[in-house]
């Protein structure tokens, strides 16, 4: 058994936690409701229908995001024995508000058909770890904190990655998240660097007009450096007072920690608890090497095994030492290390993710289940406009809404659109958890009114809008040339 | 982007030729703007996508015999024409439009025209209201949750007092959105091309509500100045200065989808009045006199020309 160089006793450990949510009407669809939810929100706490006193010491705010479906809880800095809480109230009680306007909420990352590749969800995760004594997180600690959870980047995206659908087919990433999100750069290796200056980026120079900024003497001299020019977004970044990230940079002590964002939202609550105390292992493990005075190096083949991450999850193959170690075993080596630091925060996984499954593993990806294959082949690749021949006796819904028969081998030809049916998983209340099977079937919008599409029809013709016109051209075409014909005749 | 306005021109040049009635020019340029469709296609999945987006959809499932007739052809080759310029403004402006993608969902079919289940069961999912007037006031988002209050009623109240048409939507936004591109396949904007194309309807006022913490109490949105012609907004203006009913004009809101795709047809003008969700009684009666007055007069201009 390793003994730990410092006591736990002497360290005061915060962790806060941005949870991103979607809407969802009662048929799995994103809808952009987020601001109603918030608006019943508002009117709760105006009428005091809330224990606010109790929600305020826990939850720091929900907020607004770019998307109107998505919304944001983030919690206080707590304890971590407390932001298991704090989550779970926050979630149930927005799950109730949506349940009083028929809507629902999804944790996932991304909704796996209307997702292309927005709105995407995610979690960020903040830690502060202080001696007794200190305002805030010191730069060493900071430092190794950061640079002991990036080299284990590839066995945490491993572990998390749940998004291998993209608008109703799987992208190849395990990770969709990381490879399109336009908010999460790689970071580089944390180092402590003393500079006057600020460089603002250029990317940056339209909210800041400067190219660069004098830094106070005495103040903020020494940053821990993630990236050099100072761009934000990254998949891992200090903040507070010791960043050269302008936006990131706070002057209170108080907030000085490291925000990992990497992270693919997890569907539970469970497993939200269950990542935080994974990282926390890592945050501690990173703490007893520098008070053993132990360097902290980059770990090679980082970057090549993170992107096998992505693109594998726990089934990759990562690089190490000149051979190939199974992803699924570097991630229980990690395990097996940080155990011990669990044990000192007395703290159990309680999910799969305390025997090295991921939940994707665990639970499987949404099945997608559909009426034709050959139907599905044309939607996506744009060839929209089809003549079918129904093999059935089938009714033709009119725009008026009256229901006629279209006795069977009738041929129609219109545009093909699809209707989703969503089965779901609701771990917590009136939450979805996860997809488990999506049903497609098709409709025909004709000149004349809606016909559904059933497995046995024919396609006789499926083209693009382009290609619709080429032939409308064509009869054209010779449609004139017929009837100059005929006049000549 | 070449070919998109060598095919434009192309057009233009076959609506000449329809109008000189010169088969073999026309047929030169027939052949010319098929050779640059079929260009056009090879071009990736991305360029069919455009012309879903931007095409009425009637042209696309009409039958080919509706395009027999030359008179006919010159008809929906204007059509086809404006939304063609469309294209080539919307893909100067690509970013706009992607930043504006709430508006236009400019993605692809499987995520975008696509319907949720049990869609059949809300058909057809609206009230028509006929009038006399070539004016069509539509509340695309008149039903609960999460409606625009007062929409649906002030669309029958001017309707009735002005004689205008009135489509009011019964399927809630938050099912199906009427104001965005999967709403182009309901039978509400189905029936609201049926209007237009029937000669019916002239100028569409698209009725939605806002949050009532700004000064003005309407503001109208244009889409960038392309959903309609500058005469109408100012007599609009003009009506609202007489009533004393404070607008702004597109800054909170440029338009939707109704506005954006109804408006490709030609002499078609579309404005949407997003209506301060504060105003009640006295001030909702002010305000429906000021539209329904401004429709007398733009509507019997209408009957004038």
């Amino acid at each position: 058994m390793h003994i730990v160089a410092f006591d736990i006793k002497n360290l005061v450990i915060r962790v806060g936690i941005e949870n991103e949510l979607f809407t969802l009407n009662d048929r799995g669809f994103i809808i952009p409701a987020s601001k109603i939810v918030i608006k019943d929100i508002i009117q709760d706490i105006i009428q005091r229908n809330i224990d606010i006193d109790l929600l305020q010491g826990l939850i720091y705010g929900i907020q607004w995001e770019p998307h109107p479906a998505q919304l944001e809880i983030v919690t206080q800095p707590l304890d971590y024995r407390t932001v298991e809480r704090a989550i779970r109230l926050a979630r149930r009680y927005i799950a109730s508000v949506a349940r009083r306007r028929r809507l629902k909420i999804y944790s996932g990352s991304i909704h796996p058909i209307q997702s292309n590749p927005f709105p995407i969800n995610g979690t960020h995760i903040s830690i502060s770890i202080r001696p007794k004594g200190k305002k805030g997180m010191p730069r060493k600690f900071l430092t190794y904190v950061h640079n002991n959870i990036r080299n284990h980047l590839p066995e945490l995206i491993a572990l998390t990655a749940n998004s291998p659908l993209i608008a109703g087919e799987h992208s190849g990433y395990m990770s969709s998240r990381l490879v399109f999100s336009r908010v999460l750069k790689p970071s580089n290796y944390a180092v402590i660097k003393r500079s006057k200056t600020t460089i603002i980026p250029r990317e940056k120079r339209a909210l800041l007009k400067y190219a660069f900024t004098f830094t106070d003497k005495k103040k903020y001299e020494h940053k821990v450096v993630v990236n050099d020019v100072g761009l934000r977004f990254l998949d891992l970044t200090p903040r507070g007072p010791y960043t050269n990230i302008i936006e990131d940079r706070w002057a209170s002590f108080k907030v000085s920690r490291l925000e990992v964002r990497f992270l693919d939202n997890p569907s539970t609550t469970d497993y939200i608890v269950d990542i935080t105390y994974i990282l926390l292992g890592l945050a501690l493990e990173a703490i007893d090497k520098l008070y053993r005075g132990e360097k902290l190096g980059e770990r090679p083949h980082l970057n090549e095994n993170r992107m096998l991450a992505i693109k594998y999850g726990i089934e990759a193959s990562f690089l190490h030492d000149g051979h190939k170690i199974s992803a699924s075993r570097s991630v229980r080596e990690m395990l097996d290390r940080i155990h011990q630091f669990l044990d000192i925060l007395d703290v159990k996984l309680r999910t799969s993710l305390a025997d090295g499954i991921p939940e994707i593993t665990f639970y499987g990806p949404p099945k997608i289940i559909t009426d034709s294959h050959e139907m599905l082949r044309n939607v996506r690749s744009g060839r929209v406009l089809m003549k079918m021949e129904v093999h059935s006796d089938r009714e033709l819904i009119t725009m008026s809404g009256e229901r006629i028969r279209l006795p069977k081998g009738s041929r129609v030809f219109g545009l093909v659109f699809p209707e989703y049916t969503f089965e779901w998983q609701e771990d917590e209340e009136n939450i979805v958890s996860r997809f488990t099977k999506i049903h497609i079937s098709y409709w025909m919008l004709t000149q004349q009114g809606y016909v559904r599409f059933l497995p046995g029809d024919k396609i006789l013709l499926a083209t693009s809008p382009i290609g619709r016109l080429v032939r409308l051209f064509s009869f054209i075409q010779k449609s004139l040339f017929k009837s100059c014909l005929e006049t000549s005749t | 982007m070449t070919h998109l306005l060598r095919l434009y021109k192309d057009i233009n040049q076959l609506i000449q030729e329809i109008e000189k009635k010169d088969i073999s020019a026309i047929r030169d340029v027939l052949r010319s703007i098929i050779g640059r469709l079929k260009i056009l296609n090879t071009l990736g999945n991305r360029i069919p996508w455009f012309f879903l987006t931007f095409i009425p959809i009637d042209i696309l499932i009409s039958s080919n015999e509706k395009f027999a007739n030359l008179k006919r052809l010159k008809k929906y080759l204007i059509r086809l024409r404006n939304s063609l310029e469309k294209i080539i403004v919307g893909k100067t402006g690509v970013r706009l439009l992607h930043r504006k993608g709430t508006y236009l969902h400019l993605r692809n079919p499987i995520t975008t025209l696509c319907v949720p289940s049990g869609f059949d069961s809300m058909l057809p999912g609206y009230t028509y209201i006929p009038g006399r007037r070539p004016i069509l006031l539509t509340a695309s988002h008149a039903t609960p949750p999460s409606m625009d209050i007062n929409t649906g009623l002030l669309a029958r109240r001017i309707a009735v007092k002005a004689h205008a048409h009135a489509l009011i939507s019964q399927i809630p936004r938050l099912f199906i959105d009427p104001n965005r591109m999967v709403g182009r396949i309901l039978p509400f904007r189905r029936k609201l091309d049926d209007l237009i194309n029937s000669g019916k309807v002239r100028l569409i006022l698209d009725l939605h509500s806002m949050e009532g913490h700004v000064d003005s109490v309407v503001d109208i949105g244009v889409w960038f100045g392309l959903s309609s012609t500058r005469t109408y907004v100012k007599k609009l203006t003009d009506v609202f200065s007489k009533y004393d009913i404070p607008y702004t004009i597109s800054t909170r809101f440029i338009g939707g989808d109704i506005i954006f795709y109804h408006a490709n047809k030609p002499y078609i003008n579309a404005i949407q009045l997003e209506i301060s969700n504060r105003i009640r009684k006295r001030a909702l009666r002010v305000l429906s006199n000021a539209i329904s007055e401004y429709i007398v007069s733009v509507g019997d201009a209408y009957r004038r020309l």
